[in-house]
């Protein structure tokens, strides 16, 4: 019977669902999205549900290519190299700390993130469980929640650097915006020169896992390998996490100004575990 | 029981496109395997319920990615009624029809979303997403709608003649 009606007012259907929906829309993202904590009551038992079912199929997708990766590869080489590169990056990041700390002053020590760089924070460990529908929004959704302390804004970090922030919430999974998402902003320093500068997100860069400069003052010392860590403004970043280096300068589209690429630290493409700084605390 | 056969498949398709589908990216395009399914079973079941089909589709889409609400919802249900019109109604269900409505709605779902990208500032280069994400995608949504197609085709058949 609602298919003989569908039938007979097909367009007025389609018309009314376009309203309807297009007034909840307007309602949600002008009303909703950025004023409350957590996603509304039928995302969350949706993600309830769903959640645990994904989580068990990276789970096990995840370990079936790690059982193939261990044959079609030499194992030995594999596990010196992926122990040397952790020494790398270790060392990487305390040459920056290093660098950073020598060119601090006392009334900028007081301003910075100390927190952060003793680990003081409280962070809660979490496992990437889906990836947006579109695979080039830059969404990850994580298998942590309220449930778990995580709130909207929380900062998602790796062991080698910026993964992104929590935009969604609910009682047992979270959505993040990664820092190469379309859209994403994150306001950036370059620690040799001191330079604010901000980097940007975009599809290209999602597909590439890499991140774009731009405006980069004709002046400025920018160099190919330069380090790149947070700047601290913005509101949602503290300082001083490590983000990536510059891979690659170029002339920015309006002829005067610069751009780079950012090659992050953090390889989006296999990332599977990530830590959430509980911002809130 | 069709019904909860359609529903199984579209939570499978689900879980697949965000656990799964972007480990077989083809030069960085993947398929969009909701969306394909969406528009197979709408070739199949006519124009009234492929829209009903796309609207919970989008609709579920759109709870579980969170962020903006409404795009898929409404994108999916024109795809559907869209399917459905041209594939029971104009051209008749059989898998050409299917493979070539899935390319070229899919390239339409790319194209409309590239410039919500752009009027949302999310990204500019319409160009690049186009070229190097939407049409690949569309080609590869095709492939896989034949054989949805044929699962869609031979599950119908199949109840229709045990009933």
């Amino acid at each position: 019977m609602l298919f003989d009606f569908l039938k007979k007012k097909f367009l007025a259907f389609i018309i009314m669902i376009t309203l309807i929906v297009g007034v909840i829309s307007a309602v949600n993202n002008i009303w909703f999205n950025d004023k409350t904590e957590k996603v509304n009551m039928i995302s969350d038992a949706t993600g309830i549900v769903i959640s645990p079912v994904q989580g068990a199929f990276t789970w096990v997708l995840g370990n079936i290519g790690d059982i193939f990766n261990y044959f079609g590869t030499n194992q030995k080489s594999n596990e010196e190299n992926a122990v040397l590169k952790k020494h790398v990056v270790e060392l990487e990041r305390q040459l920056l700390e290093m660098g950073t700390y020598k060119d601090e002053n006392n009334r900028l020590r007081e301003l910075l993130d100390l927190k952060l760089r003793n680990n003081n924070y409280e962070t809660v460990g979490a496992e990437i469980i889906s990836r947006d529908i579109n695979n080039w929004s830059g969404i990850l959704k994580i298998d942590k929640g309220t449930i778990n302390g995580i709130s909207k804004n929380d900062v998602v970090i790796e062991n080698t650097g910026l993964v992104g922030y929590v935009t969604d919430v609910g009682t047992t999974w979270a959505n993040i915006t990664t820092i190469v998402a379309p859209g994403s902003n994150v306001s950036c320093i370059l620690p040799r020169t001191g330079e604010i500068v901000m980097i940007e997100g975009s599809v290209s860069d999602n597909r590439n896992g890499t991140c774009t400069m731009s405006y980069i003052p004709s002046e400025s010392t920018i160099a190919v390998g330069e380090a790149v860590e947070t700047s601290g403004e913005g509101g949602i970043f503290p300082k001083g996490i490590f983000i990536g280096r510059v891979e690659k300068l170029s002339t920015g589209k309006n002829g005067i100004s610069k751009e780079a690429v950012i090659r992050p630290t953090v390889n989006f493409k296999i990332l599977r575990e990530v830590l959430v700084i509980k911002m809130s605390e | 029981m069709t019904g909860w056969i359609t529903t199984g498949i579209f939570i499978i398709s689900y879980i697949l496109q965000t656990t799964l589908i972007y480990k077989i990216a083809l030069f960085g395009a993947v398929p969009n395997i909701v969306l394909t399914v969406v528009i197979c079973y709408s070739v199949t079941a006519g124009r009234e319920r492929g829209a009903i089909a796309g609207l919970a589709a989008g609709f579920a889409v759109d709870l579980l990615s969170g962020g903006g609400f409404g795009f898929q919802t409404l994108m999916f249900m024109y795809v559907g009624a869209m399917a459905g019109m041209f594939g029971s109604s104009i051209f008749g269900k059989n898998a050409l029809t299917a493979t070539v409505i899935t390319g070229i709605l899919s390239l339409g779902y790319g194209i409309i979303t590239a410039i919500a990208f752009y009027v949302t500032k999310q990204d500019r280069n319409i160009g690049y997403i186009l070229l190097r994400q939407e049409f690949p995608s569309a080609l590869y949504n095709s492939v896989a709608g034949f054989f949805i197609y044929m699962l869609f085709d031979n599950i119908y058949r199949g109840f229709y003649r045990r009933n």
